[in-house]
């Protein structure tokens, strides 16, 4: 919504000059019609009537002053208000009279709607909130899609400096500008000692491609100033605020740069999920040899120009991608994409929690529609009681849709209220849940799970689905046939359409109560799987923490010397039992990611030949050192770890995990076999088992590991395990480093336990959250079938006491009503099993662990409702039978 | 609720109104009054349905009205005839005279 009060003022002018000017047709209309009275009295006294007399017969003339105001009214198209004003009023007075209804239908769709809030909000945050710059829906990222050769970069699919700079010169008619950027870590000193900070090396067009203005100071505009531009809480929190800190000196990474200015407040980077304290234009930290000899590091984003809409311009881009050749000749561009840039997350990792949080706002949907059906179950159970009330009024002239409003009137207030708790507590829950799920990347800092309009919007559409849902079917039903069928059968017969109608719905409701469990069956039953995959690794007893050497200038071999040292010197200290190096903890982010593919293969054999080269795109790589499998515990299922064999002279060798195996080498011995990447090619030395590695680990993916002997990192997590306590640990190791050089700071010490625990803390939350949304959709799903059913048995009471009466058996009567109801929840329930079937054909895709028919899911469902509907129907129809026909037939 | 008129009542309602508005501005008290007058009696228009039709015909711009003051100086709306309105009578006229033309000569066939 626009917020700019120059635009939603005149048309709040024109609202209250309307409101102004119906409130002046209404005042009009009363003075007219006193000065006809009086008048008219006056002229009755003159006629020789008393005063009294005079005013009576006036009035008696005129007629209901009341009518012809809504004449009036009617014929100046203002009825509807007083209409809608009155039907509110009925409304709200049929519901008091009721208070335990209205309260059971207001919790249930406070429940339905309460879910699905609270699963949006977080979704909302997570994948939707738009950056804070103008026109932030203007903005996307380029994702380039490569095969063949290799590159480095998060996905594989970042593009090199020379390669971004085409893009930008050929795309410059479709954007009004094109930046690039990459994420890093840098080593800021200003005054004193260095601080780590997270920072952004970007293009020089950057801030202008964003359109945002520096809170102080400036922006760079070149690729090659030397300037840093410092975020806004940056700047609070280690700068004071302090605004002359404009034009000082900074040393990055041990490079002289100014401080252009500040970042407006609230602007952390384009993906706010990893909150940049400083900007720097991409040559002011790597100078141009260092920026041509990476192969592919900087991501691309555009800002579309105006009236170039996104798919246009997505071919466009894809052509681009085709028409650059290559930096390397073996390399193939299959084209590229482009993806909005909203949320916190980007790329594989927004897609893997993007899953997730379709699947629980589909679970979330599932409850609300059964919680609608519910609601529509009672209306229409009510609907029932009020019968002779609605014919009657029918039969004296109240029109079908003037009636059908008024019931809808009702059904809407329950859904308001009902949908505005249910708001609430999504809002509230949406906090936990976001705190419970652990979000990649997200932090308290970064993830703002505050409702705002698309939220708000988005829970007043659902809403008025539910009201229209639940509402219209009883308010049809209910005000359909005639007053002499409504009498005659005295508001407790079932008969004819009417019945079949209800034995229709109840069918319906058990299809969709079956469905939608089966699909929280499935959902329950993946997450269940995905929960079993082990670990993998032994976590006990070993704290990490990240040393970066390179950070402060040490190279491949300063750098390899120090790690050395560091390991020996831990060794050999008491209570030290194990030391190891890692690029990164086997589940501390995501390692980089770099295209591999098979080199055995034939480049030209078609896909799915069985000779092509297989290939997949940012496969996660691991630098490990040779004591790192045996330390963590990885099983092998093939093969070898690596040895001090595996040196720099010696063959280049990986070991890779089962998944990335059964990818590449489908039914074969993967050791011996080659593959290429980042670096060069490997052979395969060693399968190590899938384990939980990475954080999302919704699934096990496709996994590497290299020698460090082989393959350097300028930064490496130390492992330590030992009989002393955590914090002795690091104690030591802080020691050790320091020791070695003051300057190499030791980062983000934890015990590795503590890592895993949070992990599985997430997912376990995941699994709780759709267990609870499943119970609830059972619970609910149960008690709406119950109460239906029982409800119909009980409509035919008098029937069977007639029937009763006239000598049938109770026993034959009993099996046949219950057989009746059972052959309609029979149905309904085939039905449900059969959409359930069809979604989970089409799911078992997406989720893992789950094969198409899940056999325990479509067995234990179906089995539970048709027994609560046996239990339902069982209770009513026992009482119908024991009782005196006599006194069923007096009872009408 | 209002019940619905036929066209024929609806028609002369207007007819009425329109032609006693013809001869002064007046209110809406004044028009019925003045009808009753003009037919001796014989017509009283149904004062509830007056005040729609004015409305009416105000919205259909034949008639316009304004506050103005009685000779006994209380505020009325006086309601007056627009050029539209003036052209509106002479049709209704004929098409009345018509109508009623219409309905003698089946009542005089013997």
């Amino acid at each position: 919504m626009n917020m700019d009060p120059a635009s939603w003022l005149p048309a709040l002018a024109a609202r209250i000059a309307l409101l102004r000017s119906r409130r002046s047709a209404e005042s009009r209309m009363e003075e007219e019609f006193r000065f006809h009275l009086e008048m008219e009295a006056a002229q009755r006294e003159r006629e020789g009537a008393s005063k009294e007399e005079a005013r009576r017969l006036a009035l008696a003339t005129f007629g209901g002053v009341e009518r012809h105001k809504e004449a009036m009214r009617d014929s100046r198209g203002a009825r509807w208000l007083g209409d809608l004003r009155q039907d509110i009023h009925f409304a709200v007075r049929t519901l008091a009279r009721r208070p335990g209804f209205a309260i059971m239908a207001l919790l249930t769709i406070a429940v339905g709607i309460g879910a699905t809030t609270a699963v949006f909000t977080l979704a909302n945050a997570v994948l939707f909130r738009p950056l804070p710059v103008p026109e932030p829906d203007r903005l996307v990222a380029i994702t380039e899609h490569r095969g063949g050769a290799v590159s480095q970069g998060l996905e594989g699919t970042d593009l090199p400096y020379d390669r971004y700079v085409r893009y930008r010169d050929a795309t410059s008619d479709i954007f009004a500008g094109l930046a690039a950027q990459k994420w890093t870590s840098l080593s800021l000193r200003a005054l004193g000692n260095a601080v780590a900070v997270r920072g952004t090396l970007t293009s020089g067009n950057y801030f202008e491609v964003l359109g945002i203005r520096p809170a102080h100071g400036h922006f760079f505009t070149r690729d090659d100033d030397r300037q840093v531009v410092i975020s806004y809480r940056f700047w609070r929190a280690q700068m004071a605020g302090d605004s002359s800190v404009v034009g000082r000196p900074v040393y990055l990474n041990g490079k002289l740069l100014t401080i252009a200015g500040v970042a407006p407040i609230g602007f952390e980077g384009t993906s706010p999920g990893i909150a940049s304290d400083v900007w720097v234009p991409v040559a002011g930290v790597r100078d141009r040899a260092e920026r041509e000899s990476m192969s592919a590091w900087l991501a691309p984003f555009g800002r579309l120009r105006s009236g170039v809409d996104i798919s246009s311009a997505a071919t466009r881009v894809d052509e681009v991608a085709r028409q650059i050749p290559p930096d390397e000749p073996q390399t193939r561009v299959h084209g590229a994409t482009l993806e909005a840039m909203t949320g916190i997350l980007r790329g594989a990792i927004r897609r893997d929690v993007g899953t997730v949080l379709t699947l629980l706002f589909g679970t979330a949907l599932l409850v609300l529609f059964i919680a609608s059906a519910n609601v529509a179950g009672m209306l229409l159970a009510r609907g029932v009681a009020r019968r002779r009330e609605v014919g009657t009024r029918l039969a004296i002239g109240a029109g079908r849709g003037r009636l059908v409003r008024q019931l809808l009137t009702e059904s809407a207030l329950l859904g308001l209220g009902g949908g505005a708790i249910g708001v609430l507590l999504g809002i509230v829950g949406s906090g936990q849940l976001a705190q419970r799920l652990s979000i990649p990347f997200a932090s308290d800092a970064t993830l703002r799970v505050a409702p705002d309009l698309r939220v708000l919007g988005v829970a007043l559409l659902t809403t008025g689905l539910t009201v229209l849902l639940f509402g219209m079917f009883p308010a049809l039903q209910g005000t359909r046939g005639s007053l002499l069928s409504a009498l005659r059968d005295g508001g407790g017969g079932a008969s004819g359409a009417r019945a079949r109608g209800r034995t229709i719905f109840v069918g319906g409701q058990l299809a969709l109560a079956v469905f939608l469990l089966v699909l929280g069956g499935l959902f329950l039953r993946s997450l269940e799987r995905t929960m079993a995959v082990e670990l993998g690794y032994d976590p006990s007893r070993t704290i990490i923490a990240t040393v970066d050497p390179g950070q402060i200038g040490y190279d491949s071999d300063s750098g390899r010397a120090f790690y050395e040292q560091l390991v020996a010197r831990l060794r050999a200290t008491p209570g030290v039992e194990r030391v190891s190096l890692a690029r990164s903890a086997l589940l501390g982010g995501a390692p980089m990611g770099n295209d591999m593919r098979t080199v055995d293969g034939d480049a030209e054999a078609a896909p799915g030949s069985g000779r092509e080269q297989r290939y997949e795109p940012g496969v996660p790589q691991n630098i490990v050192d040779t004591a790192f499998f045996s330390m963590m515990k990885l099983p092998f299922v093939a093969g070898r770890g690596f040895t001090a064999a595996d040196g720099p002279g010696a063959p280049p060798v990986v070991v890779v995990n089962e998944a990335l195996a059964k990818l590449f080498w489908p039914g074969e011995n993967p050791v011996g076999r080659r593959v290429k990447t980042y670096g060069g090619e490997a052979e395969v030395v060693g399968v190590v088992r899938d384990g939980r590695w990475s954080f999302a680990g919704w699934t096990p993916r496709a996994f590497a590991f290299f020698p460090l002997a082989q393959r350097y990192s300028g930064s490496m997590v130390v492992h330590v395990r030992g009989t002393l306590a955590p914090d002795a640990l690091t104690a030591q190791l802080r020691h050790i480093a320091g020791a070695l050089d003051p300057d190499v700071a030791v980062q983000g010490a934890e015990p590795l336990a503590t890592a895993v625990d949070a992990m599985l803390a997430s997912l376990r939350g995941l699994t709780a959250l759709f267990a609870i949304f499943a119970a609830a959709g059972l619970l609910l799903a149960a008690i709406g079938v119950y109460g239906v059913l029982a409800f119909q048995v009980e409509q035919r009471t008098r029937e069977m006491g007639i029937r009763l009466a006239l000598g049938a058996s109770a026993r034959k009567l009993a099996l046949h009503v219950v057989g009746h109801t059972g052959i309609v929840a029979l149905a309904g329930a085939l039905i449900g099993l059969g959409a359930g079937v069809v979604a989970s054909v089409i799911l078992s895709r997406m989720l893992y662990g789950i094969g198409r028919i899940d056999v325990v899911t479509f067995m234990l469902i179906p089995l539970l409702l048709t027994a609560v509907a046996i239990v339902a129907c069982a209770g009513p129809v026992k009482r119908a039978v024991s009782v005196d026909a006599v006194e069923v037939l007096r009872a009408e | 609720m209002l019940r619905p008129q036929t066209d024929a009542l609806r028609g002369s309602i207007d007819l009425l109104v329109l032609k006693t508005l013809s001869l002064a501005p007046m209110h809406g008290w004044g028009i019925g009054h003045r009808v009753q007058q003009l037919s001796t009696g014989t017509l009283e228009i149904n004062q509830g349905s007056l005040y729609p039709a004015l409305q009416r015909l105000e919205k259909s711009g034949l008639i316009t009205s304004r506050w103005e003051a009685t000779e006994n100086n209380r505020r009325a709306r006086y309601y007056r005839l627009t050029a539209a309105g003036r052209r509106a009578l002479g049709e209704e006229i004929e098409s009345w005279r018509r109508f009623a033309s219409a309905i003698e000569a089946v009542i005089q066939t013997p």
